[in-house]
């Protein structure tokens, strides 16, 4: 009986596991992997039941193509010259900008490189963006202005060092359990665990110190927390002299931003905010721990730097114990290069400049790799009606996603298991994937199908690929020269996790002698609290957050279709607090309908103190019955393009 | 004796050492470990203590179940179980199980063939959070004295 070693196709631990095949090699069962760091034997439910989306039967098998009356069965030259016919006519028509390319990063590098390289190359196209947009894009934009580079600066281990873990807007117990293991470490050798976020998560249960910040205000309670060190001399004047620039701006800012005013602006009370400073300037190693809290606000990248901010005014970057940890909500290919001046073009268009574009007839064609914008992207009903305003758009996916059913083409994917390849992890370390399995019958793996696209669409030469390594290798050389310009997109997605950190390597810790910039110094950004475009108002007085709920993962195109967790989970509900409950006449159980500027969505009611008085949350998973985008209005944030998920005035009445 | 000491500090009720007990090729689907909602957000996971006055093998009137040489609370023998729930019955943390199928009890073994091979029970092994640990009772008493005297030490009102 053989086992295959590979890593978990979830949440961005990427956690070693092996699968055992019986004698016909198909997969029997998944086991964790006893010697692959970041997990040393550990595995959550999620990667122990990943086979059963695997081998789903809804899994799909043969290309598809829509005619009037639905779906059908196609062979693959069908599809594929299908594809590349009205490709062509539409770059003779309308020029190739008229054609988007829109994937999932939670693919191999290998894959995404092809696609970029499809796009840019053969297409001639530069509209290509990643879901990465809605996720890590506020954190990539942010480190690259101020420390030069968007890689996630320290190795997990750090945080077994720390004194300190500030968690903020993140919760591991729910998206990242396993990092919990090396929190509860850091806690048993002395560490205090502080938590910042507006529901009181299984996270920030556990934690010594839970702040319940108003959702958006996180710029204003860090000003107000470095203003409060700076008051009572607790920065390191040294630090800030030999290492960084810009920090008299921000000193002048954030003098503004008093106790009573944070208070004020976060629901924060003063002496939880003059607590944490303490706190925060009495240890003297702190990890910063964020993810999608922080970032998903009109305000995301601010936020992020207002965190940067305080911990270069206390020295505490880069070194042993200091640091950030960023987190990406999944395991993650390369994005950032090569990028379209590498061809020749100009920046294109992000996902929601190509759904408006589309909506405006200007992009006509759109191939979307393994994601799924529908269920994903704010204000649904727009995006529906752009996507299927197009004239072609190609799917490549595993199952027939909400996007997958507006295809005219759907071509049969593979998952992470079915192919080869690398992947990065949470602190940029890459991981190599082995093919355990076969995909379904004629389903293809995702990188072969980008190829043979390509030579249908008339590349003559550079998509002859023997192994996934040989497309490594060419994107390596491509990595060298982008890591050693280290400058910074328009679109703030420059240099991602060096792909370069091999497996058999612990990754470095960043920044001990000097940072990315030119100059070796790291920069300070003044920033402001700002109030979002939409506020709370007697017609929408509550704030609506959206959240991942410990069984789901994504849009749950997958882990909807795994019984544990539909048992688990199994409908959309809406948090709400007792006494905004009882104001409303709302009861447990109750069915409720939330109403933004943007649209209606319908749910059961949660009641729980967990939650702010004047917030509700709803979790991002469901699509039919309380499908939450559709009340998320469009409101970007202006450098990182990010979607506001987090902070949506709303109300909420008994239905 | 190395026995499965439970930290509540860590368990965030996700629920995966009772999945993969679930999937020992032994356990025939059935999950020997138990995790319950105590309220919310706290959770209680359930494992046999391995008794040194065990009630189960007390109260057994077919001498199915015995205490190993090693200390481990066998499972009843299959030829000699009754299936009488007298075992499930007196267990004050309510481990034992009846398998409808077999009409035999069934509990935790501690993973005998797992540690044959070296390895850890398996609940051990697979909490992501480090909440279940297989360690020798001893270390655990000494650990609990230093782990409360370490917080006492360190408690200082935060707000």
């Amino acid at each position: 009986m053989a086992t295959i070693q590979t890593h978990c196709p979830f949440c961005s631990i990427a956690c070693g596991l092996s699968i055992s095949l019986d004698l016909f090699g198909r997969p029997k069962q998944v086991e964790p992997n006893y010697n692959f760091t970041h997990n040393r034997g550990a595995l959550c439910p999620r990667g122990l039941l990943s086979l059963e989306w695997m081998r789903h039967q809804e899994r799909l098998k043969k290309p598809l193509i829509r005619e009037k009356n639905g779906f059908r069965e196609a062979s693959w030259s069908e599809a594929l010259q299908k594809i590349a016919s009205v490709f062509r006519s539409l770059i003779e028509n309308y020029g190739p900008t008229s054609i988007a390319f829109y994937a999932s990063s939670r693919l191999s590098n290998e894959t995404l490189y092809l696609f970029k390289k499809l796009g840019y190359e053969v297409i001639k196209t530069p509209h290509i963006d990643f879901n990465d947009r809605l996720g890590v894009a506020s954190a990539r934009a942010a480190y690259s202005l101020s420390l030069g580079s968007s890689e996630p600066p320290n190795p997990l281990t750090d945080l077994l060092a720390t004194n300190l873990v500030l968690i903020i807007g993140a919760d591991p117990c729910s998206c990242h359990p396993v990092l919990m293991r090396y929190v509860f470490d850091a806690r048993e050798r002395g560490a205090k665990i502080v938590t910042i976020d507006p529901r009181k998560t299984q996270t920030a249960r556990m934690a010594d110190l839970h702040i319940q910040i108003k959702p958006g205000t996180d710029v204003a309670f860090l000003n107000g927390a470095l203003n409060q060190l700076i008051i009572s001399g607790l920065i390191d004047r040294d630090f800030i002299v030999a290492r960084t620039k810009g920090f008299d701006s921000v000193q002048e800012a954030v003098s503004k931003y008093t106790p009573a005013r944070v208070a004020e602006i976060t629901g924060v009370k003063e002496e939880q905010l003059r607590a944490f400073a303490r706190l925060y300037a009495q240890s003297p190693t702190a990890m910063v721990i964020h993810s999608r809290g922080l970032e998903q606000h009109q305000k995301g990248v601010s936020a992020v730097l207002a965190c940067i901010n305080l911990a270069l005014a206390t020295g505490k970057v880069g070194k042993r114990g200091c640091g950030f940890l960023p987190l990406m909500g999944h395991v993650s290919g390369v994005t950032s290069y090569p990028n379209p001046s590498s061809y020749g073009l100009k920046e294109g268009f992000t996902v929601y400049e190509m759904i408006e574009a589309a909506y405006r007839r200007e992009i006509r064609g759109m191939y979307i790799l393994a994601s799924n914008p529908v269920v994903s992207l704010p204000e649904t009903g727009f995006v529906v009606d752009a996507l299927q305003k197009l004239d072609l758009l190609v799917v490549q996916d595993v199952f027939l996603t909400e996007t997958a059913k507006l295809a005219h083409v759907i071509l049969p994917g593979s998952t992470l298991y079915e192919s080869e390849g690398t992947i990065n992890a949470v602190d940029g370390r890459r991981v190599k994937l082995k093919r355990a399995f076969n995909t379904p019958k004629d389903a293809k793996e995702d990188w072969k199908i980008i190829c043979q696209l390509a030579k249908i669409l008339g590349a003559n030469q550079g998509f002859e690929y023997g192994s996934a390594e040989e497309v490594l290798d060419e994107l390596s050389s491509h990595s060298k020269k982008t890591i050693m310009r280290r400058d910074i997109d328009e679109q703030g997605l420059a240099v991602v996790g060096d792909p370069l950190v091999s497996d058999k390597i612990e990754k470095k810790r960043l920044y001990g002698d000097s940072f990315a910039h030119h100059d070796g110094l790291a920069a300070f950004y003044m920033v402001e609290y700002a109030e979002p475009a939409e506020l709370t108002s007697t017609e929408y007085p509550l704030l609506l957050i959206t959240f991942k709920t410990p069984y789901h993962f994504l849009t749950s195109s997958e882990t909807g279709r795994i019984d544990f967790f539909k048992q688990k989970c199994p409908k959309p509900y809406l948090e709400i607090h007792p006494a905004t409950a009882e104001k409303l006449g709302i009861s447990q159980g109750d069915r409720v309908v939330v109403r933004s500027k943007a649209g209606k969505v319908e749910a059961v009611a949660e009641v729980t103190d967990t939650i702010r008085d004047d917030c509700v949350a709803m979790p991002m998973h469901w699509f039919k019955e309380g499908w939450v985008n559709l009340v998320v209005p469009k409101h970007f944030d202006p450098i990182s393009k990010i979607p506001n998920y987090k902070a949506i005035p709303v109300c909420v009445e008994r239905k | 004796m190395k026995i499965l000491r439970i930290d509540k500090r860590r368990c965030i009720g996700c629920m995966a050492c009772v999945l993969a007990c679930k999937q020992l090729k032994s356990h025939r689907g059935l999950e020997l470990i138990f995790v319950e909602e105590v309220s919310k957000g706290e959770w209680a996971p359930t494992v046999c203590m391995h008794c040194q006055q065990a009630p189960c093998v007390n109260v057994c009137p077919a001498e199915a179940i015995i205490k190993l040489p090693d200390g481990v609370v066998k499972r009843a023998d299959e030829s000699r179980c009754i299936a009488c729930r007298n075992c499930y019955l007196i267990c004050p943390f309510g481990v034992p199980k009846i398998d409808d199928q077999s009409k035999l009890m069934v509990k935790c073994d501690l993973c005998p063939e797992r540690r044959a091979k070296g390895l850890l029970p398996y609940c051990a092994a697979i909490c992501p959070t480090g909440a279940i640990r297989y360690e020798e009772s001893v270390e655990t008493s000494i650990e609990r004295k230093i782990e409360t005297a370490q917080r006492l030490l360190r408690a200082r009102p935060l707000t």
